[in-house]
């Protein structure tokens, strides 16, 4: 769990995009929960992180964050936009790829 | 869930579009556990715990930067250094600032540090600083804060215990009356209670403690008369 932190802080973005993609809209603690459930509890998206990365990728313009009121509270939710859509998916897909490129590096040695 | 709400609010987020969004997650994180069949009281540590764990310094400095990127890129990396220190030190939001009563005819009878105890007769630290006043004047709060607990014991009577900011507590002992409750908000200068002689007190005066991180300190040092 915590030994993945370090190999998280390079794609938390693209991670977060990709459960984006996938579910469309969502809120930070769905995307936490998703990412735990996904894993089986072995990544866990610190909320420390996960909320200023949201905010950073929508100030980038990337996705963008529409409010709901929920139980008398405020809840906020993400979305990719939808002229990023194909970015992210290059972004996904370059990430999938490296991750096999590095398996593949690592194999010998285990 | 207002004590999550307060929790988050007194570990200091600055910025209150985030402090809602974590307000809405450490909510549902609870009634999560709830759902999961936790008693109120596991869930509620649980989530605690949580909220402390939250490194709020860097989430602060992160949103910091993210705010004022577009400036940060024209001007130089020196003005941004510059507010960057700003930033960090300024962090200390609200000490006590003003004394707990009206200072204009009340005396300090007793200071802080080692002393015999008047009524024990055994040399003790004292932890707070002794303010001798009638019954019945007003004690207020010396910096706006949350009322972390309220209530009566036998040592200290009617007391008042008022969390700050992530460093600042103050503590109001032998209350004849108190006017606030766990988890009120209070404002600076705000009444809580009245000068009395509650618990082991001999007679009315309030006992003012101070404390910085859990640490007693001389309360003196933030009495601005
Ligand atoms: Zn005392």
């Amino acid at each position: 769990m915590n030994k993945n932190k370090e190999f998280l802080s390079g794609t938390l973005n693209t991670i977060i995009l990709a459960l984006l993609k996938e579910h469309g809209k969502m809120y930070g603690y769905e995307i936490c929960s998703s990412a735990k459930e996904k894993t089986n509890n072995a990544i866990i998206l610190t909320e420390g992180a996960i909320y200023p990365a949201l905010h950073k990728l929508e100030k980038k313009g990337i996705i963008e964050s529409s409010k709901q009121l929920i139980n008398g509270r405020t809840r906020k939710y993400y979305e990719i936009r939808k002229a990023h859509l194909d970015t992210v998916d290059e972004k996904v897909q370059t990430l999938y790829d490296f991750t096999t490129l590095i398996q593949a590096l690592l194999k010998p040695s285990l | 869930m207002k004590w999550i709400y307060n929790i988050l609010r007194i570990s200091g987020l600055k910025n209150q579009e985030l402090l809602e969004e974590y307000f809405d997650h450490y909510t549902s994180e609870y009634e999560y556990l709830l759902e999961q069949g936790d008693s109120e009281e596991l869930a509620h540590s649980k989530v605690v715990d949580a909220i402390s764990k939250l490194d709020v310094k860097t989430i602060n400095f992160e949103y910091f930067k993210l705010k004022h990127k577009n400036k940060l890129i024209m001007s130089s990396t020196f003005t941004f250094l510059f507010a960057a220190v700003i930033f960090v030190f300024g962090n200390f939001d609200e000490p006590p600032s003003i004394a707990p009563v009206e200072m204009s005819g009340h005396s300090i009878t007793s200071g802080y540090g080692e002393r015999m105890h008047p009524t024990e007769k055994v040399k003790k630290l004292h932890r707070g600083i002794d303010i001798r006043g009638k019954l019945g004047t007003t004690v207020m709060a010396t910096s706006s804060g949350i009322v972390k607990d309220a209530g009566y014991d036998k040592l200290n009577g009617y007391f008042v215990e008022i969390q700050h900011d992530a460093i600042y507590t103050t503590r109001y002992h032998h209350l004849s009356k108190i006017d606030v409750q766990k988890d009120d908000q209070v404002k600076k200068g705000e009444k809580i209670g009245e000068i009395g002689s509650s618990g082991l007190s001999t007679a009315p005066h309030l006992h003012y403690e101070v404390l910085e991180k859990g640490k007693n300190v001389d309360p003196a040092l933030f009495l601005k008369v």
